[in-house]
């Protein structure tokens, strides 16, 4: 999968988990904001992040990261290893 | 079925107490899941006339995946947590079970991330499924 | 004491908004189900709040009601009744046909959010057998 394809469908997922519009979400948007998570959604994101691309995050990965655009580089590593 | 634990041993698992344990038998056990039963009495705290309503089966889901949580610590000789609800979702009802029945869930751990364990269950009555949901537990440790 | 619905909590009024009900309502710290729930530290049981919520729909909508799809129920703070008994629940009903489409906010004392709740409830019919 290369870097374009997997940004279209990590926002597709998340769209569709959160109920937002992809047109929302932009590189330097901040994650939190935009999706509206709160202190019950972190383990949804790390269902949705394994289960859609078969990685294996850790919570304490990703409660750090704050934009999009990190999140891309952070997952991209992760599935261009695998 | 015999249980792993039941009756009175359920509460060397979980942190609740009378009049609010709704769970009377841990049948199975593995990493990943486990399968609890409950025998539904006129003196439960949740039966309302001839039935358990459905908040009784979803603190008896909570409980049952407390009970999970419990006897994995019991296993490796740790103290067990008190287990708080942090979400029910898709909670799915197809019939309330009546006083005399015997309710057996099967809960699986799906994820688990910084304290707080995503959770499916499924209740059944003589084989068939009563209730599905999906569930998120949070561990405080007693 | 006995723990029932009617000994865990009362509602003290009910305020009737252009798009929702709120009802303040008052926790009792002494309702026995805290001797289970738990031991060493009180804390309102998270199906209590679901049950107060569909109290105060049923008595929106004058029926008992059956919670036939809960889409979610989110508890985002403790509720501990012996700091924190009043409370506020901000309810939604929108019917439609046979169905009671419910959302419920519940908010301490704080001013805090502590449940949100969405869910499909039905009228309940006797003595089903």
């Amino acid at each position: 999968m290369n870097r374009e394809e997997f940004i279209e469908k990590i926002n597709k997922v998340l769209a569709e988990e959160f109920e937002v519009e992809i047109s929302d979400i932009q590189p330097d948007a901040n994650i939190k904001e935009t999706l509206q998570l709160d202190s019950l959604s972190l383990v949804d994101m790390v269902a949705l992040i394994e289960e859609t691309f078969g990685v294996t995050v850790k919570g304490t990965d990703i409660v750090n990261i704050k934009t999009f655009g990190a999140l891309y580089d952070f997952l991209y590593e992760k599935i261009d290893k695998n | 079925m015999f249980p792993l634990k039941k009756g009175k041993e359920i509460e060397t698992l979980i942190a609740q107490r009378e009049p609010i344990v709704m769970v009377d038998a841990l049948y199975d056990y593995a990493e990943n899941e486990a399968d609890t039963g409950l025998t539904i009495t006129q003196e439960n705290l949740f039966c309302d006339g001839q039935q358990l309503t459905e908040t009784g089966l979803i603190e008896h889901i909570a409980q049952s995946a407390s009970v999970f949580v419990g006897y994995k610590a019991w296993l490796a000789g740790k103290p067990i947590a008190m287990g708080y609800i942090g979400e029910v979702k898709k909670f799915k009802l197809n019939t309330l079970p009546k006083i005399g029945q015997e309710i057996q869930t099967k809960v699986k751990l799906l994820h688990e991330v910084m304290g707080l364990l995503l959770m499916e269950a499924q209740t059944f009555v003589n084989g068939q499924m009563i209730v599905n949901c999906q569930m998120k537990l949070f561990l405080n440790p007693a | 004491m006995v723990a029932t619905l009617d000994t865990y909590f009362e509602v003290e009024n009910i305020i009737q908004l252009p798009d929702s009900v709120v009802f303040n309502v008052r926790l009792n710290p002494y309702c026995p189900i805290y001797e289970g729930h738990f031991p060493a530290r009180h804390i309102a049981p998270g199906v209590c709040q679901i049950e107060m919520i569909r109290k105060c729909a049923e008595q929106i909508c004058g029926k008992r009601l059956i919670i036939n799809y809960l889409k979610q129920c989110k508890f985002l703070k403790l509720i501990t009744p012996d700091t924190h008994s009043h409370l506020k629940i901000i309810l939604n009903v929108s019917p439609a046909e046979n169905i009671y489409h419910v959302k419920a906010d519940i908010i301490d004392n704080d001013n805090e959010l502590c449940v949100n709740l969405t869910a499909e409830m039905t009228p309940q019919t006797f003595n089903e057998n």
